[in-house]
């Protein structure tokens, strides 16, 4: 999770309760990166991110009231995204997506450091959203905090208002599925990009 | 133990503990499923780790500003609407009900009422062309509009202007600051 102060981060959240707007854009600010990178991880598509990722801000500055002081901000706002990308996918479900969609790259997202770097980070994500498209909406949203924002099961349960025991069926089921759909991928798709790869932000 | 606990194991490892991963590497040496599972498990593991921290397109925050200002108008537009519908709705249902009553009550009431400011109006003839105008107005509308839509239409804007007194407390409005 992105580096924070939780002193300032409580201060921002009471001086947003009292109609400061500026003190919200520094939370926005803050967590921008890791709830737009759900919603991306979730619905794969970096303009539907982009939206979704605003309306998440948007519904925690709605409800920033019913926000517990005791919960990490970060657990609450990652809850918000986490529901509303589930949501959005099982709309989703009820449409037809357009081909061109599903062969869009990430164009919207911040393009890397060097153009070399840039092709093996795209090849890399589009193996992991190939993955994770793979899995239903709740699988994928525990998979995602497990393994980018490190969340325990218990954190992962009270984001996804899911119990442990839940959780972890859901985690098992979902690497277990990951895993065997790893084994009939063509020879060396993921070497490759291992070798290559990045090291983790 | 079964070959479902062993696969548990393989999916949960810092659960297992030291005697039973004995167990689960004599289970891997005879079960080919779960050997392809824990060969699939750690690129897996790797590759999802590896993968690095996607970030939105510079200028997040300012977007963020600019979609709440949007969404706070359209809402007090929303509610305004709604309002407007609302007083409009009830004054059709007051008319259906007591129009007969209100307007005989009170129509005489309201006619001598802008009759005497008429009257002030034209004494106040210092006031000039102004008072002069507003009272030819005043009785051109009385002579012309009948006391019932002169009462609807008053009612109204006594609505409106509650209204507006009302959104005004209820969103608290307070234009973004940048930084």
């Amino acid at each position: 999770m992105a580096d924070y102060d939780r002193t300032a981060e409580q201060e921002w959240v009471q001086l947003a309760l009292e109609g400061d707007d500026l003190a919200f854009s520094k939370l926005v600010e803050a967590f921008q990166g890791p709830v737009y990178n759900l919603c991306y991880r979730m619905l794969g598509d970096p303009v539907e991110a982009e939206d979704a990722a605003q309306e998440s801000f948007l519904r925690a500055h709605q409800n920033l009231r019913r926000y517990d002081p005791y919960r990490k901000f970060a657990t609450w706002l990652l809850s918000i995204a986490s529901h509303y990308c589930i949501d959005r996918l099982r709309r989703r479900r009820l449409k037809l997506i357009p081909l061109e969609d599903l062969r869009r790259g990430h164009e919207g997202a911040k393009p890397g450091p060097g153009p070399e770097d840039r092709f093996v980070r795209l090849e890399m994500q589009e193996q992991v959203k190939s993955m994770l498209g793979t899995l239903s909406a709740v699988d994928r949203a525990a998979v995602i905090l497990l393994y980018w924002y490190d969340c325990s099961y218990e954190e992962i349960g009270e984001t996804l208002s899911l119990s442990v025991s839940a959780v972890k069926s859901r985690l098992h089921r979902a690497r277990r599925d990951l895993a065997m759909g790893l084994q009939f991928q063509p020879e060396g798709v993921l070497q490759g990009g291992l070798q290559n790869g990045p090291s983790a932000v | 133990m079964d070959h479902l606990q062993f696969e548990a194991m393989l999916l949960d490892p810092p659960l297992a503990a030291s005697k039973e991963q004995a167990a689960l590497k004599a289970h891997l040496a005879s079960c080919s499923v779960c050997r392809d599972l824990a060969l699939a498990l750690d690129p897996l593991e790797n590759h999802l780790r590896k993968a690095s921290l996607v970030m939105p397109v510079d200028g997040f925050t300012n977007r963020f500003q600019s979609r709440l200002a949007t969404k706070r108008r359209k809402a007090q537009e929303r509610i305004l609407v709604l309002a407007v519908l609302g007083i409009a709705a009830g004054l059709v249902g007051l008319a259906f009900l007591f129009g007969g009553e209100l307007v005989s009550g009170i129509a005489p009431l309201v006619t001598a009422g802008l009759k005497s400011i008429g009257h002030v109006l034209r004494i106040g003839s210092m006031v000039g062309l102004l008072g002069e105008f507003l009272s030819v107005l005043i009785e051109g509308v009385v002579g012309n509009v009948s006391p019932a839509y002169l009462l609807a239409a008053s009612l109204a804007s006594s609505g409106l202007v509650s209204l507006w007194v009302f959104s005004l407390y209820r969103f608290n409005y307070q234009p973004i600051r940048r930084e």
